[in-house]
């Protein structure tokens, strides 16, 4: 018995370490903003109150925390050295719930079909407004509860709502593994990321694109701490 | 005397070695002569290029080989070999099998041939026969006999014909069982390898090898090549453009081809000069395109010497200076003035365009010639010239017949002075201060010309003023709406838009203007209230042609309240120039004034009576008269509206065949450029004073063309239009000729150019400059930058190009004359242009000839929907379908939320739109109007997929056929019998 458990453990020992990244390490960091930022605007439902009034709605477009960090930081390597590519475990999807899309911004893997679920069971419609990608505008109405669409090229790409005018969520089309958003303190990190010298790019919907040099230890991590200038 | 013989006249030897020495002198002469004649620079291109195709070809045949499918090919090649053993095997019987098989052939053959030949006897017979019975003869029963015994045997003959068919069909089935799958196989591996064997015996033609070769050759060698060589010159004969060679026109003899051998052929596009494919191939020299070589050939769009096989011959022109310094060094290149229509250069082939299409608004794709064009009717410069196809063209500025009621005479000196002080983007062109006026006492004369100008036009102006304004305006408000309802789409305020720096660098023409050349139609605004009177820009604004009834600028139906807020608002819009940097101050000159005209009127008159009239003037009448003789010395009155001047002809040289005058005809002066037409013109467009210099002239000799700035590239441009100008003639059937249809919709293209109606719209392809300031707003609502950019599309004015299939045409009519809002969500206004009715009918016709709808009539199909349709219909515009009243307006009744999110009225569509047409535009609308807030409920690549599962059978085509017929009758049952169906 003994003997097959001591094989159970040391074959995937033995794989790891024959397979597994040879040296990776993590990009951890914090992404600040010097100015103050805007108290978010309360959002009118001027439509559809019977679902779209189910929820509060505030503008999430520019959500700073107390120590001035930045929810909703696209972080990700420019540069990437192997071809792996994003995933979460799940097929990727968007929904339309309560009038809002969530999540506000999603980060889909490129090439990928991704569900655009419409839990409202009301007409919405999503209307790209994309960059490398073929815009589209398809109505969504209540017999369609889900809806496929394929991004095939990385790209962010804004949607909306017509029917809604104060919908508005971002798809980040990522290209590749290494994609990671802050959360409500402005915290990241993106995991596994093969040893070397990378250009790191974060971006904000309001705040726009930047990008800072990191060196990627063999283990361990690397601390990345960003700031975009007040406006 | 001795006696005179040979050897005392000449010595013999000597004479000899004379011959000798001659003899082959002239051998070597010959030999020279043979070699110069036969060795051409053409011939050398040739060779290169027989080098270059057979290069090419081979490695096509090695992509080929790549691409061939190895795997197939050995499996084929395996396949065949098997089944070729297996044949073998039985051998003997294939061998019996094809020697019956020829053997039922020749039996076959020979009593077919039996057979034709009995037939014709027999049908002879026949005839026989029929004539004897006719006639009664005695003889037709005895040929009646005879043709019956021909057909007895013509019918044995085909029952063995059948069977020898028969036969043989069984024999050849016999040897297939052996063979067949040896033959079917070979067939598939020649299929296979037929792309490759197709290029193997190109190669054999493009580079042949042994005796092929020494053939060529011998056929190619000096002396020999009269009889058939194959490297030769490749001629086309042209007699349908000829060329004008004073007197006579003679027909061209393009031999271009001789060196730009794969001109007309696709696959050479990245080889080098001579051998390139033509850049637009599609467009030209293709035998489908609508210049095909045969019949257009090369020199009359290039131009250049048609015969010559020569580079520097042909009179080749450089396009750039580098490309000139390359060619000096390569052929010895230098400017050739003996050939009147040297090639023109690569950028400005485009000339050649207006010999053929004249009277159109733009040349299909000709687009630096497209951009000329723009220019002169922008800049006016048929104003002063006359100038073919821009015959009675509107004057460009406006009327001068009241303009104090708008200006003060401040102003109008400063701005005549220099306008580009005042206004950098202007169009008018400066007259004063330039380099030819530069001596002493020049700049006095000026300033009293310019207050001469002014006093001439203040005098003659119609006595109009405007009260003053009838309340106050918000200027904030004002500029919101300035901002938003349209006026930008025309206009701009370059000072609120672009960086300082940037208007810096455009000034002093190092970079392009920033500002969208739709938006460049009316002036800039940024110093609007230094200029104009607020009591006259709130009337204008409320009704432009009050004031000039000629204008462009149209009507926003503003209210009295709107108009006093933009009033206000455009009134803080100053000049802030500091007054230490400020030019173009103007003080009287009263000295120079009474000299100036001195020396006009001792013109006509004894100085001494001169002298004496003048001091018999007052200062006043002395400052009119002055400006009168500089209007009419720089022709002012050819742009604007001047009294006094309403008849009197512009002053410039004609310029419809300025292209065709020859360089010795243009004053080059002490100007250090090329001595050829396109660079005087350029160098005239750039510095029109320039020729001027070193040479001495009175001020009245002097030239007068005004400085307008233009940049190299605008200058490149006008210089490429006017090299079009030529006096060439063509034959009508080479002339662009419009049909109906096409002059239908070139008469709107001058409307829509003349109104700007792409400031706004986006028209074939072209256009929607409004759409950068509408952006612009929606960024200072707080959308980023690529937010706005995107989300602008929605709120600007529609994309028009399929507006005819799209809407009917006494709608359109009525809009155009009256417009009423459509799209509760713009801002934008669709401006009323009190356009006249022809001007309207016009363009209606214009979109419905574009889209070959009819025009004006026709026959509108109004059955609604009946029964289970009907309910259908009803259903999917309910929320839990497509819930079309949840964004469309119907009649009175709004949809929820605010205008922004509104959708057209759907009870217009009966009388607005074709009926047909709703189908299309549910099928796609993003195909009709890129970006569009529409969203499509039928994806165009799943409709079945996307459609209701549960109605009408969950058809597409049913349901929106059954949704078109049910949105065109809203609008008739609404106002119809059974009003009250819907609210």
């Amino acid at each position: 018995m003994i003997t097959i458990r001591t094989t159970a453990l040391v074959f995937p020992l033995m794989a790891a370490l024959a397979f597994g990244p040879a040296s990776a390490g993590d990009i951890v960091g914090k992404v600040k903003y010097a100015g103050t930022a805007p108290a978010p605007a309360k959002i009118q439902v001027t439509k559809d109150q019977a679902v779209c009034g189910k929820v509060e709605h505030s503008d999430e477009s520019f959500l700073v925390g107390p120590d001035k960090g930045v929810k909703n930081v696209v972080v990700n390597i420019a540069d990437p050295k192997d071809d792996k590519k994003y995933s979460t475990g799940q097929k990727p999807s968007l929904d339309q719930n309560g009038c809002k899309f969530v999540p506000h911004i999603d980060i889909v893997p490129a090439g990928q079909e991704v569900d655009i679920i419409n839990s409202d069971g009301i007409l919405h419609n999503i209307h790209t407004f994309p960059k490398n990608n073929p815009p589209f505008n398809k109505a969504q109405p209540k017999f369609k509860k889900t809806m496929p669409a394929v991004f095939e090229k990385p790209d962010i790409v804004q949607i909306k709502c017509d029917v809604h005018s104060w919908m508005s969520g971002w798809i980040v089309v990522a290209g590749h593994a290494y994609y990671t958003l802050t959360d409500a303190a402005g915290n990241f990190k993106i995991a596994g990321v093969p040893a070397g010298a990378y250009t790191l790019e974060y971006w904000h919907e309001k705040l726009g694109k930047q990008s800072k040099q990191v060196t990627v230890p063999a283990t361990g991590s690397v601390t990345a701490d960003l700031e975009y200038p007040a406006k | 005397m001795p006696k005179l013989i040979d050897e005392t006249l000449r010595k013999i030897p000597a004479l000899n070695l004379l011959f000798a020495a001659s003899s082959i002198g002239l051998l070597l002469t010959m030999g020279w002569m043979v070699y110069d004649d036969y060795s051409r620079g053409w011939k050398g291109y040739q060779k290169k290029f027989q080098r270059l195709e057979a290069e090419k070809t081979r490695a096509q045949i090695e992509a080929a080989r790549q691409a061939l499918d190895k795997e197939t090919l050995a499996s084929l090649q395996k396949q065949r070999d098997e089944a070729r053993a297996a044949a073998e095997q039985h051998a003997k019987d294939l061998k019996e099998a094809l020697r019956k098989l020829q053997d039922v052939e020749t039996r076959a053959y020979r009593d077919d041939l039996a057979y034709r030949t009995i037939k014709s006897t027999y049908d002879a017979k026949k005839f026989d026969y029929d004539e004897a019975v006719n006639a009664r003869s005695p003889k037709a029963m005895q040929t009646g006999q005879e043709m019956n015994e021909l057909k007895r045997q013509l019918e044995e003959l085909r029952q063995m014909g059948l069977l020898h068919d028969k036969e043989r069909s069984e024999t050849q089935a016999a040897v297939d069982q052996i063979n067949g799958r040896v033959v079917e196989a070979q067939k598939k591996i020649d299929d296979l390898e037929a792309g490759l064997g197709r290029l193997q015996k190109k190669l054999e033609q493009v580079a042949p090898s042994g005796f092929m070769k020494v053939a060529i050759d011998v056929l190619n060698a000096p002396l020999l090549d009269f009889v058939a060589p194959s490297l030769k010159i490749q001629q086309v004969v042209l007699d349908k453009v000829p060329l004008d060679i004073n007197f006579a026109r003679v027909p061209r003899a393009d031999r271009c081809q001789t060196c730009h051998l794969s001109s007309d052929r696709a696959g050479f596009e990245d080889a080098e000069q001579p051998y390139r494919t033509h850049t637009k191939l599609n467009l030209f020299l293709g035998g489908a395109s609508p210049h095909p070589v045969d019949k257009f050939g090369c020199t009359p769009c290039h131009r250049g010497r048609d015969r010559a096989v020569d580079f520097l011959y042909a009179v080749h022109q450089p396009d750039s200076e580098d490309q000139k310094k390359e060619w000096e060094a390569k052929y010895g290149w230098k400017h050739d003035h003996y050939w009147e229509h040297p090639m023109l250069a690569r950028r400005r082939t485009e000339a050649s365009c207006l010999k053929c299409h004249q009277g159109v608004v733009s040349v299909p794709e000709a687009e630096h010639l497209n951009r000329a064009i723009e220019l002169v009717n922008r800049y006016g410069c048929y104003a002063c010239h006359k100038m073919r196809g821009f015959e009675n063209r509107p004057k460009v500025a406006p009327p001068l017949t009241h303009p104090t009621a708008k200006l003060t005479p401040e102003w109008m000196a400063r701005w005549i002075k220099d306008p580009k002080a005042f206004r950098p983007s202007t169009r008018m062109p400066r007259f004063f201060g330039l380099r030819n006026n530069q001596g002493p006492g020049d700049a006095e004369r000026e300033d009293a010309e310019v207050v001469g100008i002014v006093a001439y036009l203040t005098e003659k102006a119609e006595k109009r003023s405007y009260p003053s304004l009838p309340g106050r305006g918000e200027p904030e408000r004002g500029r919101k709406l300035v901002k938003s309802i349209g006026c930008m789409g025309c206009h701009a305020i370059e000072r609120d838009e672009v960086q300082a720096e940037v208007l810096q660098a455009r000034n002093s023409g190092q970079k392009a203007d920033p500002i969208a050349w739709e938006r460049r139609f009316g002036p800039d605004l940024s110093r609007i209230g230094s200029k104009a009177r607020p009591e006259w820009i709130y009337q204008w604004i409320l009704n432009p042609r009050q004031y000039n009834p000629e204008t462009r600028m149209p009507s926003l139906r503003l209210t009295p309240q709107e108009a006093l807020d933009i009033t206000a608002y455009l009134t803080t819009l100053t000049d802030d120039t500091p007054d230490a940097q400020r030019v173009g101050d103007v003080r009287p000159q009263p000295a120079a004034r009474d000299t100036t005209l001195l020396a006009y009127l001792s013109q006509r008159m004894l100085p001494r009576d001169a002298q004496a009239k003048l001091e018999a003037m007052s200062e006043r009448d002395k400052d009119v008269l002055l400006g009168e003789r500089t209007i009419s010395r720089y022709g002012c009155f050819g742009c604007h509206l001047i009294p006094g001047f309403e008849k009197t002809p512009p002053i410039g040289t004609d310029l419809s065949e300025e292209g065709s005058k020859p360089a010795d005809l243009l004053l080059f002066g002490f100007v250090p450029i090329e001595h050829s037409s396109p660079a005087w013109f350029f160098q005239k467009l750039k510095d029109p004073r320039s020729f001027d210099q070193g040479h001495v002239a009175e001020f009245y000799d002097r030239l007068r063309m005004p400085h307008f700035g233009f940049t190299d590239e605008q200058a490149d441009a006008v210089t490429l239009l006017l090299q079009g100008l030529t006096k060439e003639k063509m034959p009508l059937e080479i002339m662009r000729r419009l049909s109906a249809r096409d002059e239908a919709v070139e008469a709107g293209r001058r409307l829509v150019r003349d109104y700007n109606c792409q400031g706004c719209h986006i028209l074939e392809g072209k256009g929607g400059a409004i759409r950068e300031p509408i952006a612009t707003n929606l960024q200072a609502r707080g959308m980023s930058e690529e937010e706005a950019t995107a989300a602008a599309v929605s709120f600007a004015p529609p994309i028009i190009d399929g507006e005819g299939d799209k809407v009917q045409p006494d709608w359109l009519f009525a809009f155009l004359k009256g417009p009423t809002p459509i799209r509760p969500w713009l801002e934008v206004r669709m401006p009323t242009f009190q356009l006249t009715d022809t001007e309207a009918d016009t363009l209606v016709h214009h979109f419905a000839a574009r889209d070959q709808r009819l025009f004006p009539f026709q026959t509108l199909p109004f059955e609604a929907p009946k029964g289970p349709e009907m309910q259908a219909a009803v259903k999917m515009f309910g929320p839990d379908y497509f819930n079309c009243w949840n964004c469309h307006q119907q009649g009175a009744k709004k949809p929820p939320g605010p205008p922004e999110g509104w959708a057209p009225d759907l009870t217009l569509a009966s009388r607005r739109l074709n009926a047909d047409w709703i189908g299309r535009w549910l099928s796609n609308p993003q195909k009709l109007m890129p970006g569009t807030k529409m969203p499509t409920f039928y994806d165009p690549e799943d409709p079945k997929g996307s459609a209701p599962p549960d109605v009408l059978g969950g058809d597409p085509e049913r349901q929106i056929k059954v949704l078109s017929e049910y949105v065109f009758t809203l609008g008739l049952r609404r106002n119809g019998a059974s009003a009250g169906a819907t609210p």
